[in-house]
């Protein structure tokens, strides 16, 4: 087992891999009283056409696969998997996203049969018929739910705008329409080709000694008798130069419209570290130009052109990336016109020493609240890894950030041919939803 | 368990810490408790958003909030809360351990100056607030208030207690009503500050590595006026209420709203209250009832009758009230609805030994988790003021574990269904 240690942060992270692929890692956390664990494959929404490990065929599937498997895989033919869990007392779930699907679970007891339990159902599969149907109905309501969030609606239509029919833009649980057409076969393709051992990360952190976890993960692991698979073919078309469309546009019954917009990343490095050195300089303009410390943040707000809840995001991953803004807003328009005049100005005038300063104390300050939370660090340091990343080294990339990858990475992400803004606004006249007042006889 | 907080009284103020090398943040919180009544929610639920916007020493809320950053990036957030038929008015602040910052800065003594500066030396002139800034945040907050519409889920759990508790402070919304906000004017919200301060017993609660010595030292210079500060009314704490209305029959309400898909509540009343003997119990019902994937709502409604994605019930176990909530499909209203008060009948008599010792390890794991939680033992200091009782985390483990299944069949004759609430689309109201 090989460890690494952070004298700065006073953490280790424990890394090892087991014969038949699986990748380990374990974040000891002594004082703490839970074990936190997750289960992750490398295979989400995006990933609908591949080829199928056991036969060799390449094929399509439709969207929202990956998510109704989520769902399938706590149907066992003993029953559902939450019980199973409850029987130890432990707290689990599952999520999925574009490109992962990750199965956890927390407890303060029974950590080892906790673990077994999560290792033993995500490697078994059990899909009938019947029991694909009847997840039909469940999952028609999860989107029928999500599809009247106006956050939810306002960042799908954003996607769609940026990536248009590539799988990024189209929603990770799929459509009414496309989980119709999913049968058991599917699932089974889908399960053989993504969910080996070598295909998947599981993260650990919590008060239980390493040596101790890898050894039961090494003997569960040991009695499957899997073998060697060679890595997935997958087929995902590459992501558009430009944004498909540079504005979206949609209804909703909500109080006030809410506006999305950002730019579709051109920069792309092959080194891992490079792009986190971009994706933390990116930040540190966003919260210097748009965070709660920044007078445009403060102007927006006294000008009635958004809320508190106006929030700037950058993600970027091997093959995409994009920057998002927003909020809520009676003018949008004037909303997204006020900010990216901002930008340009800020563009041209540069960041002074003294406001990178403050934001580079924050984000550095900030980073240690992810340390408090044995969710969050299994969350980011899983994401992160998956895409070459060590999310433990932040500090040091802050350390080493200077005014010139900042204002180099504004200056080469600001382009408005690469802008999309989404917008969501209310279906009905404002008084029919307006609150009630003070009178409820 | 962690060790549990050192508490010292000085004046009016209350201050709780804890030394922990646990976390590698520290934790404030700052909590005062009062009445929670229609006639001021709306103006003291905009104060924490007016005090954030500046001090004395920072006038403008960027300055504020550079002031905040600069301290490697403290967060401060401030709201008022709604426990039951009490209110609080809270802010609440997390920083960097010093321990671990580059060359060990001094953080923590300054964040606490800034903390008590926005509580009790606002920017403020001859005894208003400044008028600009009262007259954005109000618009905000009318805003705010207008946009709870948007998560249609919460939307309707809100609609379903304010109808049922209409009589009651629990049923008064938490950030108020929009059509009070028009009449807030800077002089008045500031009189209604001053009053909340003068009458105020506040609680300053610290977790982090420090010792209570160093902090009692910085809190009390920082927060010395109101340690000097004494009203004439003897303090009192605020208790809760303790009674529910007598059952009646359920009364059903159905709202009609542009949406594609509906969204079932049903509130139910207990007579087993926070201080009572029989409210482990109430925990163990309202957990088998629907507060985990294994029970009875989760299992019935969605995975055997795939009517939903989410079906579950909270309680609130400062008033009594439980709220069971479903995301459905408009037409199978009559079906999800036989389902749920089919469940709550099964809890009068059908609970197996696996639903109650599955629910008690559930819950059991559920406090254990919150230990990782700096403010877990604050908020049940909080919770023991409120609901008249001490309880504590380790307590209520040992309580719950004895629970019985007669013990919930006891607790689920004394619980009524009160209000069956239904959002959804407008079909046939334009024609009617």
């Amino acid at each position: 087992m090989h460890k690494t240690e952070y004298k700065t942060l006073q953490e280790a992270v424990y890394h090892q891999t087991l014969d038949n692929g699986l990748t380990v890692y374990i974040v000891h956390k002594p004082d703490f009283r839970q074990t936190y664990a997750s289960f992750t494959t490398q295979y989400g929404s995006v990933d609908r056409e591949f080829v199928v490990a056991s036969r060799g065929e390449r094929v399509v599937v439709p969207d929202g696969i990956a998510h109704f498997l989520e769902h399938k895989m706590f149907e066992e033919e003993h029953g559902d998997v939450f019980q199973d869990f409850a029987r130890y007392g432990a707290q689990a779930n599952a999520f999925t996203t574009y490109d992962t699907t990750t199965y956890l679970f927390s407890s303060t007891a029974n950590v080892r049969e906790n673990l077994m339990t999560l290792l033993d159902f995500v490697q078994r599969p059990y899909f009938t018929d019947e029991n694909v149907e009847k997840e039909k109905g469940i999952i028609g309501q999860e989107i029928a739910m999500y599809d009247e969030m106006p956050n939810w609606r306002c960042h799908s239509n954003f996607l769609r705008g940026l990536y248009g029919d590539h799988p990024m833009g189209i929603d990770i649980a799929g459509t009414l329409s496309s989980i119709q057409k999913i049968r058991k076969e599917d699932l089974y393709d889908c399960y053989e080709t993504f969910y080996h051992p070598s295909n998947m990360v599981l993260f650990v952190v919590g008060p239980e000694i390493p040596e101790r976890v890898i050894s039961w993960v090494a003997e569960n692991q040991a009695k499957k008798n899997y073998t060697l698979q060679k890595p997935v073919q997958r087929f995902l078309p590459s992501v558009p130069a430009q944004p498909r469309e540079q504005r979206v546009e949609s209804e909703l019954t909500m109080a006030q419209p809410r506006v999305l917009f950002g730019f579709k990343e051109t920069w792309q490095s092959p080194d891992a570290k490079e792009r986190q050195l971009r994706e933390t300089a990116m930040e540190v303009w966003m919260e210097s130009l748009l965070g709660r410390g920044s007078p445009l943040y403060h102007a927006l707000m006294d000008e009635g052109l958004t809320d508190a809840g106006f929030g700037s995001d950058y993600e970027l991953t091997p093959w995409y990336g994009h920057s998002q803004m927003g909020g809520n807003s009676n003018r949008p328009d004037e909303l997204v016109e006020r900010v990216l005049s901002a930008l340009n100005q800020y563009g041209k005038e540069g960041l002074a020493q003294e406001d990178f300063e403050r934001v580079r104390k924050k984000a550095m300050g900030r980073f240690f609240s992810l340390l408090d939370s044995p969710q969050g660090i299994a969350y980011v340091y899983t994401a992160q890894k998956l895409r070459g990343i060590d999310v433990f080294t932040a500090l040091d990339v802050l350390e080493r950030m200077t005014i010139d990858h900042v204002m180099n990475a504004l200056r080469s992400h600001v382009n408005e041919e690469q802008l999309t803004v989404s917008l969501v606004r209310p279906k009905q006249p404002r008084e029919l939803v307006a609150g009630k007042g003070g009178t409820l006889q | 368990m962690n060790a549990t907080f050192q508490s010292s009284s000085h004046g009016r103020l209350h201050v709780h810490t804890l030394q922990t090398k646990k976390y590698k943040t520290a934790t404030l919180w700052l909590v005062l408790e009062r009445p929670l009544s229609a006639d001021d929610v709306t103006e003291v639920a905009l104060l924490p958003r007016i005090l954030l916007r500046g001090t004395e020493r920072y006038k403008t809320p960027e300055a504020l909030m550079q002031a905040f950053d600069a301290l490697y990036g403290a967060g401060i957030s401030g709201v008022a809360g709604k426990h039951g038929d009490l209110q609080t008015v809270e802010f609440h602040v997390q920083f960097a351990d010093e321990t671990y910052l580059p060359g060990h800065p001094r953080v923590l003594d300054e964040v606490v100056q800034l903390l008590a500066d926005v509580f009790l030396r606002p920017a403020a002139e001859s005894e208003r607030f400044n008028e600009t800034g009262v007259e954005v945040e109000k618009d905000l907050h009318r805003q705010r208030i207008e946009n709870l519409v948007n998560d249609k889920a919460a939307y309707a759990g809100d609609r379903t207690l304010a109808l049922m508790c209409k009589e009651e402070p629990f049923g008064v919304p938490r950030m108020g009503y929009a059509d009070r906000v028009g009449s807030i004017t800077p002089a008045g919200l500031y009189k209604k500050y001053r009053e909340i301060l003068r009458d105020a017993t506040v609680h300053l609660y610290a977790v982090g590595n420090f010792t209570k010595e160093h902090f009692d030292s910085v809190a009390l210079r920082a927060f010395a006026s109101l340690t000097e500060m004494r009203s004439a009314a003897v303090e009192t704490d605020v208790f809760m209420s303790s009674s529910n209305p007598a059952p009646k029959a359920a009364v059903t309400i159905v709202e009609q709203m542009d949406v594609q898909q509906g969204v079932l509540c049903v509130g139910l009343r207990s007579s087993v209250f926070y201080k009572d003997d029989m409210y482990p119990a109430l925990l163990v019902y309202n957990g088998i009832l629907g507060g985990f994937p294994h029970s009875k709502l989760f299992v019935n409604v969605r995975e055997k009758a795939s009517l939903a994605y989410y079906a579950s019930s909270r309680m609130f176990g400062l008033k009594g009230v439980l709220l069971i909530q479903s995301g459905i499909q408009i037409d199978h209203y009559e079906q999800a609805k036989a389902i749920i008060l089919e469940q709550i009948r099964a809890m009068e008599t059908e609970i197996t030994e696996e639903e109650r010792s599955f629910t008690i390890q559930g819950l059991i794991n559920q406090y254990l988790l919150s230990d990782d939680q700096p403010l877990t033992d604050a908020m049940m200091d909080v919770y023991a003021r409120m609901g008249g009782k001490k309880r504590s985390v380790d307590a209520l483990i040992e309580a719950v574990q004895a629970v019985t299944i007669q013990d919930v069949q006891a607790v689920a004759r004394t619980i009524w269904v009160d209000t069956i609430y239904f959002l959804r689309d407008e079909e046939g109201k334009r024609h009617a």
